[in-house]
């Protein structure tokens, strides 16, 4: 296959789509999105946050309650089920056809489409060296390992090319080893395609390390929807900036531009918000005298291979987590200072 | 080795020893009466193929019109079974489980009362009333639940509701998804459904036994008719039939089932 088989994608719009489930459960708020052609959009956030709920509804699989709109450019595809509206799918569960072998699988699409048998071996042909299965076509689906499955379930939602790629945790079935490299070719082989892609996950290293914007969720309503880089440095909230990057929370009251805590007075940067928000890699360890520093006690001390990860007490209500390069640092027991840069500090919005 | 000689170990294998006897000494008995010259001389009068014969002569029609039965019976419990299970597995709703209970009615009730219905319905029809198909009606309701549930059974293992998204995803209609996805991912369950249905079908005597005429018997009621009728010789020869008729189906139904509970177990 040529690395684009469609270098123009499919531009994808929810408009008002909300879902409510039998028993008043309102899984999805009222929500607008746009997807840009060629673009992959991860949709991130805690299990119940309605990701799932807004994939299977671009999917075509849930309907969106009276009044939302789906649109695939200008083609409004609302009323059309799954299989009228040319989208590749890829579950959680990979849902491979366990009556065909690798080949088969993969050929489904396309023998549906009623293409001929010489095209459909073609293509499928192309198709599997793409995903690096050409030695396991005749395979059947219980003799593959899980990445290959992975790989099987993705080769086999592409190869009908459809207009937009969906995955529902495409990695989640996997061990964290496999995990990874797997999320590296997955990254590799979206940009490849140059397909519009949206993709479910609760894992932020994986919508990171994929998506070209994330969109962060929590109780059926987008919080933030931004490019990786932002959602890291600009959170919009501070429960974007402790799911994504992982935050401490500081909270008291604030006097002089300095925020008042139980290990002494932490310098704000000028702004707005009630709550003090710092990234454990922004924390630096110093004499628990030093001038600004707050004071705290190490409770925790665990060596994560390239840093330590360190819990200290004593600085703000609850512990706080500190990650230092640093090839010693203090163990469990020592009183340390920490003291914070103040543009390093997140002034963020007291609730969400 | 050392578990065999355990005293707990020997006391289970006693007593499967002795309830194997139990089962099997009546059998082969009279399995040895049918082919016993004369029985109250005992074996050693001779043995002799000479009643196997005589049941043939007097019941094959029967033994034909069982085996017709069974196989026209499978052939409607799985025109009507596979798709009322497909159907069943999609609506996840209370109505379906209703249906599912109801379907599941005839296994509750006593033959004899199903049998009964059926003439009070039908029994004034009386072309029908004398026809096998009469008798088929009943096997089609005893049996339909067994391949039902069977087939039921197997779509839950294989997670077909998310097989058919993956299949609709890939643009596959309603029926292909059936046809190309559901049937053939549930021949497992439809095989062992099916022996199950062939075994209860021929063996069905409950329900056969009110609904049949004279010129309608089936194998069981055949069976009863020698005993009632015949001398012991031909009766204990028509069990041999019987044995020899469903001993291997019903070994074949083990093995399926066998198979069947494995699936989706697949790593």
């Amino acid at each position: 296959m040529n690395a684009s088989p469609q270098s123009t994608g499919t531009r994808v719009r929810l408009t008002g789509c909300a879902k409510t489930f039998a028993g008043h459960v309102q899984a999805l708020k009222p929500t607008d999105i746009e997807v840009s052609p060629g673009e992959i959009l991860g949709l991130l956030g805690p299990s119940g946050c309605g990701k799932t709920t807004m994939l299977r509804i671009m999917a075509g699989l849930e309907d969106p309650d009276r009044g939302g709109r789906v649109l695939f450019d200008d083609d409004d595809v609302t009323p059309k089920p799954i299989e009228r509206r040319n989208v590749g799918m890829v579950f959680q569960s990979y849902a491979l056809f366990p009556n065909m072998n690798v080949r088969a699988n993969v050929g489904y699409g396309l023998k549906v489409a009623g293409l001929s048998r010489a095209e459909i071996d073609r293509r499928v042909d192309e198709v599997l060296a793409l995903c690096q299965l050409a030695d396991f076509a005749s395979r059947s689906i219980d003799a593959l390992s899980g990445g290959q499955r992975q790989r099987v379930a993705l080769a086999r939602a592409v190869a009908p090319r459809p207009r937009v790629l969906l995955l529902d945790e495409p990695l989640s079935a996997l061990d964290a080893a496999l995990r990874e490299q797997l999320r590296d070719e997955l990254a590799l082989l979206l940009r490849q395609l140059s397909i519009t892609a949206v993709f479910v996950t609760h894992d932020q290293a994986e919508a990171m390390a994929i998506a070209d914007r994330v969109a962060v969720m929590r109780g059926g309503e987008i919080l933030q929807i931004d490019r990786p880089e932002t959602l890291y440095r600009k959170p919009a909230s501070g429960f974007v900036a402790t799911f994504v990057g992982g935050a401490n929370r500081l909270a008291g009251p604030v006097s002089n531009g300095a925020l008042k805590l139980r290990g002494g007075e932490l310098a704000l940067p000028p702004g707005e918000g009630a709550v003090a928000y710092v990234r454990p890699e922004n924390f630096r360890i110093t004499d628990p005298g030093a001038p600004g520093a707050l004071r705290g006690r190490v409770t925790g001390r665990i060596f994560v291979g390239m840093h330590y990860r360190l819990t200290v007490a004593g600085i703000a209500d609850e512990p706080v987590t500190v990650v230092t390069a640093d090839a010693a640092p203090p163990p469990i027991g020592a009183e340390i200072g920490l003291a914070a840069a103040a543009e390093s500090i997140l002034l963020l919005g007291e609730n969400a | 080795m050392n578990s065999m000689l355990k005293p707990t170990t020997l006391a289970q294998l006693a007593v499967t020893l002795a309830a194997c006897l139990f089962l099997l000494v009546p059998a082969i008995l009279s399995v040895m009466a049918g082919v016993t010259e004369n029985y109250f001389r005992g074996i050693s009068s001779g043995v002799t193929l000479r009643w196997v014969g005589e049941v043939w002569r007097l019941y094959s029609d029967s033994i034909w019109r069982s085996m017709m039965i069974a196989i026209v019976c499978l052939g409607f419990t799985l025109v009507i079974g596979v798709p009322a299970a497909y159907a069943l597995n999609r609506w996840a709703g209370r109505t379906a489980r209703v249906i599912e209970e109801f379907i599941s009615l005839p296994l509750a009730v006593p033959g004899l009362a199903l049998a009964l219905a059926l003439l009070q319905l039908y029994g004034s029809m009386k072309g029908f009333r004398i026809s096998w198909w009469f008798i088929l009606v009943g096997h089609v309701l005893y049996t339909l639940p067994f391949m039902v549930r069977s087939v039921l059974a197997v779509f839950a293992a294989i997670d077909l509701k998310t097989l058919e998204e993956g299949a609709a995803s890939l643009g596959a209609s309603s029926w292909r998804r059936f046809r190309d996805i559901a049937v053939p991912n549930a021949m497992p369950g439809i095989l062992a459904g099916s022996l199950t249905v062939v075994t209860l079908s021929i063996g069905e005597f409950n329900l056969t036994w009110m609904l049949h005429t004279p010129i309608t018997k089936t194998l069981p009621v055949g069976l009863a008719d020698s005993y009632a009728s015949m001398r012991l010789e031909i009766a204990s020869a028509y069990t041999l039939v019987f044995f020899v008729m469903i001993v291997p189906l019903l070994v074949a139904l083990q093995w399926a089932s066998t198979r069947a509970q494995t699936i989706g177990k697949r790593p």
